[in-house]
């Protein structure tokens, strides 16, 4: 039983990261319908941008975070304003492909600068690791925990206060009814990819303090939030939190209980297996707006 | 700039009197040519561009000082396509008679053309598997994975002081790399008195390895053996340190990276690692040349991984290898490389290649990572791997 | 025979069905065509050197899996991001028909493509109930899944340790070196491209375009969408199966690190740079996509001797140069090469007229 709850808590943990990613990931798709396959190296640019204030500067590592999120602000901004917007109206396989080319450009860059090894934030928690009970958690990984969870709440609170999320949502619903009642769509895409920028910062800073930041495994996330969106619902935002978690506790209790019966690869192929299961049951996911055509 | 200076003049003169050796032939002076892989930018990056940085720095050195090698070398990305396709360009194109290579993947791939072309080729894996029959041109720069793992499983023999039988559970990489030492380990630990309880897999882009550890933690081992690459390596010992696994963990050659201090912290203490380059930290007379090499042509990089000081290695054999040879082609070279004697200043254990001896440097040594001090020191001198 | 080389009228004027179904509307087209193979099988191993071999080699690997995708994305308009497994089942398919049942080298590819085609049918169950995105991540999770089933099923595919391939024997004629597989590889491309070509002037190649054009008013004229869309889905896999298995022979052993997704979305930007939905489309991107990173390499090597310090740098560079280039199509090419060639043709059909 003990070693349920650890997987299960653990899986917790991972899951915040793959929840935060997969928000990112569902705003993009909300606004937009791209499925934003350059989300992981938003993830890990976030990360290495913080790295490079924080190393460039003196600043203290709360401000370097802070300035890499407002910096993918702005690269979220960019994008949107010089890949996305020239290609609205064609056909879908061109708007995925432009999100592939950009994460090859964004991998350049983070090779050109650092190179493709290893590299370490400042220890900012405690390494001894925290008991409950029978259960060990890490430091870092409560941390991450409550960082995620802010900025959940950070979220929920724009998408319902502020203009703009209000915005987001009705350009969602429904682009023209949006545009006529005098929403700037333009506005709000790019606002859409500029918060999913900074989600995935935010999310490549927690992985890169609890795993240090390496450029290819920060960005297989990018690829791990398939999984989770499918499961809670592409244009599902709590569904993106639901399904990150799912699929961080499942991924987990796989590796746990499955892992030794067939010798290693159930971790990695299980999200996977879900995915393609969920698509087959109940494709849109569990939060997911049904699609109904109607001829 | 000073130190770069000084460095020349104190090891020009000697530099160049020793390279002068085939090149003293008269008015030739013709670039030998040696081809070679590389992975800068790709999955293995993170270690093999300090191996490239290593390699090129060293034959830099030897072209500034009179040598005449024609480096013809490619970022292959680690992408097997690519081997392949550069292969066939060194081989057919630009006719080397010799190449450096890398990968476990793609030296498997590219065996059957080697031995078809007949071209000398070492590369910086160490998979033993490599060198099985048909094998007329691969050889080894040192002892394979499976030697380190039959090294450390002794070691766990010899300090073992608790009841019954050593446990050791292996934790290895998702690939024919990691998997390579895993069945030897399990037909020779018998032999010894040792049990391997258990075989987990840990691939690289892993984020948290708590499901293979709590899977591990089962089985009780006293000790964890890691053959993986340094950040997962890393992530292992910490997480297992975090779960409560008290085992000894013990790892094959590449956990021995600072990085096991940075992802792991305190878990770091008292890890042992196996390697057959010597640390960038000791006080062998030819760490020094290598720590002259870096500062002249990398200033601002401190420390280098044991990566670097295996690329300047594979260089120096390599150099060496093309002096001694009768002439610079497929077969002198090989005459040269099959007969060959060396040492490197305590880099590595002394070089010999034989008739039936393709593993050059057949020592092992043991280090032991210090947390206060974040260096690796060595517990044992050059052991000699079980057959 | 009498050869009509006219000049073409400035306009569409066929009186015959016959005439517009015909791929060529004179004479010079098809000689053209003549010529240039000509030129390739015959002239190209004699001038080419083995390592411009081996990039034609590879070249025409691409072009057979790249027509596959093209038929399947470009025409029936079913995004696949798991087109690179695909072509590791192919190559895995021939390497256990040939090693463990024996087949001949001219059986064992074709076989395997039809293993392949069963694969990709499978895969191509979602279609059933899922549409574009949907179906796009679903391919995703085949790529995954047949990742893991090649570095961990060891008993079928021997893991990671590579699964070594019988020599390739056409009768009397051992297949083997540069210029063999050439004349092997360009056959069987030009074949598959044959095939893609006329498929598209039968009835099945018309349903695959209505499909993608619009699956329900499509379905509304009575093209049931299923079984086409699985036909769809077993021919490009058919291709990319024989594609890869002639990989399997060519090298001589397969190992699993080719076929990540990486391959899969390098067939995607061979679609995209080509032109997704022509013939000469996959040709032309598979050339470029194959061939660009060497001439990237090679520049880089070649600036890299210059300036040695900027090495690692012009390194990453390529990447950043391959992402570009695919955005670079994207913004201002959309429609691929092969519509680049066509406004050029039309150009010089039309001259001096502008239209």
């Amino acid at each position: 039983m003990t070693i349920f709850l650890q997987l299960v808590v653990t899986g917790v943990a991972v899951g915040m990261v793959y929840a935060l990613a997969a928000l990112g990931f569902v705003v993009v798709y909300k606004a937009s319908r791209v499925l934003n396959l350059a989300q992981g190296y938003f993830l890990a640019l976030g990360a290495f941008g913080a790295l490079l204030l924080a190393q460039l500067t003196r600043l203290p590592f709360a401000l370097a975070v802070l300035g890499s999120l407002l910096g993918s602000l702005l690269l979220g901004l960019l994008v949107e304003r010089l890949l996305l917007r020239p290609l609205i109206g064609k056909p879908v396989i061109a708007v995925i492909m432009v999100t592939v080319g950009l994460a090859a450009v964004l991998r350049g860059v983070i090779l050109l600068r650092w190179g493709a090894g290893n590299f370490g934030f400042p220890q900012l928690l405690p390494e001894s690791p925290l008991r409950a009970g029978p259960l060990i958690v890490s430091p870092v990984h409560l941390g991450a925990l409550v960082i995620s969870l802010l900025m959940l709440g950070v979220f929920v609170a724009f998408f319902r206060g502020t203009t703009l999320g209000v915005a987001m949502r009705a350009v969602a619903d429904d682009q023209q009814a949006a545009q006529a009642l005098g929403v700037s769509v333009p506005r709000v895409l790019g606002a859409s990819w500029a918060i999913a920028a900074a989600v995935a910062a935010t999310a490549g800073v927690v992985v890169g303090s609890i795993n240090g930041l390496n450029a290819d495994a920060l960005s297989f996330i990018g690829l791990k939030v398939f999984p989770a969106v499918i499961l809670g619902g592409l244009d599902s935002v709590p569904g993106a939190v639901v399904g990150g978690l799912a699929i961080g506790v499942l991924e987990n209790l796989a590796g746990g209980y499955v892992d030794p019966l067939v010798g290693g690869g159930a971790k990695e192929v299980a999200p996977f297996l879900v995915l393609v299961l969920v698509l087959m049951v109940r494709p849109y996911g569990l939060f997911g707006t049904v699609e109904i055509e109607r001829v | 700039m000073m130190r770069r200076r000084e460095f020349l003049r104190a090891v020009g003169g000697a530099g160049a009197a020793a390279l002068l050796g085939p090149l003293e032939g008269g008015a030739q002076q013709r670039p030998v040519k040696l081809g070679a892989l590389f992975d800068v930018t790709g999955a293995t990056g993170d270690v093999g561009s300090h191996f490239a940085d290593g390699f090129r720095d060293y034959i830099r050195w030897v072209n500034e000082h009179g040598g005449k090698i024609d480096l013809i070398w490619s970022d292959y990305q680690y992408k097997p396509d690519q081997a392949v396709a550069f292969l066939k360009k060194l081989v057919e194109q630009d006719q080397v008679p010799a190449i450096s290579g890398w990968g476990t993947g793609d030296s498997i791939l590219m065996k059957p053309q080697i031995e078809s072309y007949g071209i000398p080729y070492i590369p910086a894996s160490l998979h033993e598997g490599l060198l099985d029959p048909p094998n007329d041109w691969i050889w080894l720069i040192g002892p394979s994975y499976t030697d380190h793992m039959k090294t450390l499983l002794d070691y766990v023999k010899r300090t073992y002081k608790g009841i019954g039988r050593p446990r050791v559970a292996l934790a290895v990489h998702n690939s024919e790399y990691g998997r390579s030492p895993v069945g030897p380990a399990k037909a020779y630990a018998p032999t010894i008195g040792v049990e391997i309880v258990d075989v987990e897999e840990v691939p690289s882009n892993v984020l948290d390895a708590t499901s293979q550890l709590l899977t591990m933690k089962r089985y009780a081992p006293t000790h964890i053996i890691i053959q993986n690459v340094a950040r997962p390596a890393a992530i292992v010992a910490r997480d297992a340190r975090k779960l409560g696994l008290d085992a000894q963990i013990l790892g094959i050659h590449y956990i021995g990276d600072q990085l096991l201090f940075d992802l792991a912290g305190e878990a770091a203490n008292g890890v042992i690692a196996s390697t057959f380059v010597s640390n960038w930290f000791e006080a062998v007379p030819g760490m020094a040349q290598v720590h002259r090499l870096n500062a002249a042509y990398h200033p601002e990089v401190t420390v280098r991984p044991l990566h670097y000081t295996q690329g300047v290695v594979h260089a120096m054999v390599w150099v060496e290898v093309l002096k001694r040879a009768p002439s610079p082609t497929r077969a002198g070279i090989r005459s040269a490389l099959g007969a060959l004697r060396m040492t490197t200043g305590g880099l590595t254990a002394p070089i010999s290649y034989g008739p039936a001896k393709r593993k050059g440097a057949e020592g092992i040594k043991l280090l032991e990572a210090d947390v206060r001090t974040k260096q690796f020191k060595p517990i044992t001198g050059w052991l000699t791997p079980p057959r | 025979m009498t050869v009509r080389l006219v000049l073409s009228d400035c306009s569409n004027f066929k009186v015959r069905y016959q005439d517009e179904a015909s791929l060529f509307e004179n004479d010079v087209g098809r000689l053209a065509l003549g010529a240039f193979l000509v030129l390739w099988f015959v002239g190209v191993p004699l001038v080419a050197g083995p390592y411009l071999l081996t990039l034609a080699n590879l070249a025409g690997l691409a072009v057979i899996g790249a027509t596959g995708l093209n038929l399947l994305t470009g025409y029936t308009g079913q995004i696949t991001i798991g087109h690179g497994a695909f072509m590791g089942v192919g190559a895995y398919a021939g390497a256990i028909l040939g090693a463990r049942l024996h087949l001949p080298f001219w059986a064992a590819v074709p076989a395997a493509g039809l293993l392949t085609a069963g694969c990709g049918a499978v895969f191509g169950i979602p279609s059933l109930r899922l549409k574009g995105l949907y179906l796009a991540i679903a391919t995703l999770a085949a790529q995954f899944i047949l990742e893991y089933i090649f570095v961990h099923w060891d008993w079928l595919t021997r893991g990671t340790s590579g699964y070594v391939v019988p020599p390739a024997w056409l009768g009397p004629w051992r297949v083997a070196g540069e210029r063999a597989f050439f004349w092997v590889i360009s056959a069987a491309a030009v074949l598959t491209t044959v095939l893609s070509c006329n498929l598209l002037r039968t009835r099945v190649g018309r349903a695959f375009v209505a499909i993608r054009d619009n699956d329900r008013a499509a379905a509304a004229i009575g093209i049931p969408l299923f079984p086409y869309k699985l036909l769809a889905f077993s021919l490009s896999s058919f291709m990319v199966g024989v594609a890869g298995a002639l990989y399997a022979y060519y090298l001589g052993v397969v190992v699993p690190d080719k076929f990540t997704l990486d391959l899969s979305i390098d067939y995607l930007a061979m679609g995209i740079v080509g032109g997704l939905g022509t013939v000469l489309g996959p040709i032309y991107g598979a050339v470029v996509i194959t061939v660009l990173p060497e001439v990237l390499r090679a520049g880089s090597q070649a600036l890299s001797g210059v300036f040695p310090g900027i090495t690692n740098a012009l390194i990453a560079l390529r990447e950043v140069v391959f992402g570009a280039v695919i955005i670079a199509f994207l913004l201002f090419e959309p429609e691929g090469l092969a519509d680049r060639w066509r406004v050029v043709r039309a150009y010089f059909k039309t001259w001096p007229f502008a239209y």
